[in-house]
């Protein structure tokens, strides 16, 4: 960036808000660029350009008309051209504007996940509240489906206000509360979501875990549900807070698992060593035992959790992913694991689970600890093919990294020389959603933070009691393409300027223009919508999956694509994070794209695709690439 | 006409700028934590009991503000309370009027690194290190932070220096083993585990993590057995922790050596002598005249091979009670081994006069008479 440049972008941003002055400094701070003295002295202008640092956030210019990017006419949106100038993204940023802009209130989304500790008790309003981002109508854009927390428990009469929401989307970034008529008003006690086509019919259906009686939504298609909970056959009445689906068995159709938190009595008390009442721990009750539910095939579940060996053990489980840890087709399970060792479940390929996590290297961090997992990711974070796990944790216990050292090899905890550790330990991690903010190739980290006990530091902000001393910001940690983490929240400062008590986070191309958006749930405050208008450092593209009748399911597969020497592995899988559900879709972002793209379907079939270009959206078909 | 100033008044002017100037300082230097502070972290929900032990210390520490002793205790209470925000300002406080004491920076890291402060933790630990070199838990805790901070070659380093000084104690052996692993050191891991198992043979995670080595050195056969080992009755999970004075500097406060005493002899049953010693030491600290607690330390000693200090502990123990039997036997049995055979033989004299009817020292005496002989 040249001097002229920074002149004209802090002319265009900083004028309103901050001295002109500051910005340039601030701006030959970041890019080294070297600009004429002010006649103010240095030391002035310097600590002013301190006091901008800090308030950065201050930068961002919702209101302001934003110039169309070049890259964004060139799509194959869905969308109505018409209506893009409305709400869309501006990657002709500069470094010191943020990257991630709050488009919340544009954009109809007006919901808070609300709690009533009066009635939720002592450890279920802390646990929070998943979404699902999907296309619920088959309109080709995403939708969006909210957990509430129900104010009653948890056979009471609920109210309207304790209701599940379903936001579909009519224009870029623009939703309308669909929620009445739609049949998804679940009226349960809701923790998390779990989006998935179980009867194959190409329409996504959703699993909704409350605490209480859990119920499955089925797609009728045009953004129409029905409850098919008893006609499925599922009977859950625990405390389930993630569900993910998987074709375990490899017969074509998607099987559920279903996480247990504890068995909640809501008449425990507890309190914090200077005896104030707190959230109890999970420790205060009984650990549940997961499920494991069999997609029969013909609309009907039966539970193998006994048989396949899930019900052996008994921990507090949140967070959940899929993948197939020893490349041998078969999906395995990873299971987070709130103050117990996490489990890893090899899938035998006879029905049955064995729990390799200790063994290999990934049920204790490296201190032979047990930490309290939450959310949890598995993805290729330093390009090598093998998935990478990632899990959150509670304050005094960083967020865990564990590389994959290679199939049947198991894992390291590399968290500090990933550069995670440190930052993360005065933070209670809860969602984590992990994709390529910048278009460069590797996938980068977003943690969403809020407490569970309030502890001593607390963070000024606007969380209304009872949870004001529990909020505390949320962190992105940028990846330097080999898996070494670096958190940056200064050129970002949208996502991490409100201090809230955040708990889900979901990644997706909201608008369609290439590049990742989040919407993050917190509680007791509205959930926010962050807009992508990061610099685009290369190009994008999002690999969209397509089975066919007979053929292996879609979730679980492995797309592969190249950036230059480097090989990108992703997991088309809709369950990662923490009580949510993910849009149906691979994304990546290269600086030199290469046109092949692998194909490694459940069974391990491999296919590769030639495409053409980059910065568009491919639907690829089992059976349509060339074998390997 | 010069003025003359009575020196009587000049001395009075003199101690009253002096009293006014460490009001002034000692005021200023006790202004971390207000009395504001204090109402509201005693007004909310905090339970009776906590209450009055934070406004107790409190008002101690208001009234002696240039007491170290009673400023470090405000700070331990709130730490023991979990409230590590406001105990590490105390700490500071307890700093300021004592910048060399180690146990109120130790004590100062513990709380920064509960608060997630591993930086400036690891900072203040090195603090430690430069004031009491010797004291082993510096170097298990450095060594952790090390490993979170990703310095994992340089951890490993630090978790040996504790065992030098530490060498059969579980805690470090396994947490070296760990990071061992993480370093992909597997053959020194497994080396440190089986010093696990050899006391322990049932302990999950360190059984857990030789499967995991076993594996990664291709050892399959072994992994087998780890495997089968991990299924059968009897594994269990066991917390080790350090056994050090400072660890359990808060928990002191209300523990009674009765209390450390039965710890060393769990210690002792598992053969971790010098973590016994440890115990054992913050036992005579509550029991400073206690010849059996001395007698038990100089054991340990005899055990882990360092005689000199046995009969050090054996002297102390003995200069309280002389007729104290075993304290003469053990005594012969540390002077035998440094060769000072004479002492031994008077020892072993002395039970007799005391007790003629021992027994546990007949066949040590036939022993010594027989050396006697032959030296004459």
């Amino acid at each position: 960036m040249g001097f002229s440049d920074v002149i004209k972008s802090c002319d265009r941003l900083f004028l309103d808000f901050i001295p002109k002055s500051t910005c340039i400094l601030f701006s030959r701070l970041q890019n080294n660029v070297r600009v004429p003295r002010y006649p103010a002295s240095n030391l002035k202008v310097a600590a002013m350009a301190l006091i901008s640092l800090t308030f950065i956030p201050a930068c961002s210019s919702d209101n302001k008309q934003k110039p169309i990017s070049n890259s964004k006419l060139e799509l194959n949106t869905p969308f109505d051209k018409e209506s893009l100038p409305q709400n869309v993204a501006d990657h002709t940023k500069t470094a010191v504007d943020p990257w991630l802009v709050d488009v919340t209130q544009q954009s109809g989304i007006d919901f808070t996940y609300k709690i009533h500790i009066e009635t939720a008790g002592p450890l279920i309003a802390a646990v929070g509240s998943g979404i699902a981002i999907f296309d619920a109508d088959g309109d080709s854009d995403l939708d969006i489906y909210l957990a509430q927390a129900s104010d009653t428990l948890p056979k009471g009469t609920p109210s309207k206000a304790g209701m599940n929401r379903f936001f579909e989307q009519v224009a870029p970034m623009k939703f309308i509360d669909s929620t009445e008529g739609s049949g998804l008003a679940d009226e349960g006690f809701t923790m998390g979501v779990a989006s998935g086509d179980y009867n194959n019919d190409g329409l996504p259906d959703i699993y909704v875990c409350n605490n209480g009686q859990d119920h499955l939504y089925k797609n009728l298609g045009g953004g129409q549900f029905t409850n098919v909970t008893i006609e499925a056959g599922i009977d859950i009445q625990g405390t389930s807070v993630s569900a993910g689906w998987l074709d375990y068995d490899l017969d074509g159709d998607l099987d559920l698992y279903v996480t247990q938190y504890v068995e909640y009595d809501i008449t425990t008390q507890c309190t914090d060593a200077a005896g104030r009442k707190e959230f109890c721990g999970p420790k205060a009750f009984p650990p549940s035992k997961d499920v494991l539910l069999k997609n029969t095939g013909d609309g009907k579940f039966i539970d193998v959790s006994t048989e396949s060996g899930i019900n052996k053990i008994a921990a507090a489980s949140l967070g959940i992913v899929f993948l197939d840890q020893n490349a041998d087709g078969l999906m395995d399970i990873y299971v987070a694991n709130d103050a117990y060792a996490n489990n890893l479940y090899v899938n035998q390929g006879d029905g049955k689970f064995v729990d390799l996590a200790p063994i290999l290297g990934a049920a204790l961090n490296m201190n032979g600890q047990k930490e309290a997992g939450m959310g949890v990711i598995a993805a290729d974070f330093d390009n090598d093919s093998f998935l990478d796990l990632f899990v959150t944790h509670l304050v005094m216990e960083s967020n865990t990294f564990y590389k994959n050292l290679g199939p049947n090899i198991g894992f390291n905890d590399t968290t500090g020389q990933s550069g995670l550790a440190t930052s993360s330990m005065p933070f209670t991690g809860f969602g984590v959603s992990a994709m390529d903010l910048e278009l460069d190739g590797d996938l980068d980290l977003f943690i969403a933070n809020g407490k569970v006990t309030r502890g001593d530091s607390i963070f000024k902000c606007n969380t209304p009691p009872p949870l004001t001393e529990y909020s505390e910001p949320n962190h992105i940690y940028l990846n330097d393409g080999s898996g070494k983490f670096k958190i940056d929240n200064n050129p970002l400062c949208e996502f991490s300027k409100d201090v809230r008590t955040s708990r889900s986070i979901v990644h997706a191309d909201l608008d369609r223009d290439g590049d990742l958006d989040l919407i993050v749930s917190n509680v007791q405050e509205p959930t926010q919508i962050f807009r992508n208008d990061a610099p685009r450092s290369g190009q994008w593209l999002v690999v969209d999956l397509l089975g066919i009748k007979g053929g292996p399911v879609t979730e679980g597969a492995t797309v592969m694509a190249q950036d230059g020497e480097e090989l990108m592995t992703r997991t088309f899988t809709t369950c990662k994070g923490y009580a949510s559900a993910f849009p149906a879709e691979v994304h990546f972002g290269a600086v030199n794209p290469g046109n092949n793209i692998e194909v490694v379907w459940p069974g391990g079939i491999r296919e590769n695709f030639n495409i053409e270009k980059w910065n568009q959206r491919v639907q690829l078909t089992y059976g349509e690439g060339e074998k390997k | 006409m010069t003025h003359q100033i009575n020196p009587f008044l000049q001395l009075r002017i003199l101690i009253l700028l002096v009293i006014f100037s460490s009001i002034f300082i000692t005021t200023k230097s006790f202004s971390q934590i207000t009395q504001e502070d204090i109402q509201t972290l005693t007004s909310g929900e905090i339970a009776l009991p906590v209450k009055k032990a934070i406004l107790g210390s409190y008002s101690f520490a208001k009234d002696s503000p240039s007491d170290f002793k009673v400023q470090l205790q405000l700070a331990k209470v709130l730490a023991s309370h979990d409230l590590h925000k406001w105990a590490q300002l105390q700490y500071m406080e307890a700093i300021k009027l004592n910048p060399d004491n180690m146990e109120a920076h130790y004590l100062n890291g513990i709380s920064l690194e509960l608060l997630g402060e591993s930086e400036s933790s690891l900072a203040e630990y090195q603090k430690c290190a430069v004031l009491d070199p010797d004291y082993a838990p510096l170097s298990f805790r450095i060594g952790e932070l090390l490993g979170r901070a990703g310095k994992i070659e340089a951890s490993v380093e630090y978790l040996k220096k504790y065992l030098q000084r530490r060498p059969d104690c579980v805690a470090g052996q396994r947490r070296l083993a760990q990071s061992l692993v993480t370093a992909e050191r597997y053959t020194e891991a497994k080396e440190y585990l089986s010093k696990v198992l050899l006391v322990h043979p049932n302990e999950k995670i360190s059984l857990t993590s030789m499967a995991t080595v076993q594996l990664r050195l291709g050892n399959m056969e072994e992994l087998a057995e780890y495997q089968k080992l991990l299924t059968e009755d009897g594994v269990e999970n066991i917390a080790f922790s350090l056994i050090d004075a400072l660890e359990f500097n808060v928990e002191l406060l209300n523990k009674s050596p009765n209390i450390w005493i039965t710890k060393s002899e769990e210690f002792d049953k598992t053969k971790q002598f010098s973590c016994a010693i440890v115990c054992l030491k913050i036992a005579n600290e509550g029991r400073p005249n206690d010849p059996v607690v001395l007698d038990r330390i100089g054991r340990n000693y005899f055990r882990l091979g360092k005689y000199r200090k046995a009969v050090r502990y054996f002297n102390r123990s003995l200069s309280i009670d002389g007729s104290r039997t075993i304290t003469l036997h053990n005594r012969a049995l540390a002077f035998i081994e440094i060769g000072k055979i004479q002492s031994a033989i008077q020892d072993v004299e002395l039970i007799f006069v005391l007790e003629p009817d021992n027994n546990r020292s007949s066949a040590l005496k036939k022993q010594l008479d027989a050396v006697n002989r032959d030296r004459r």
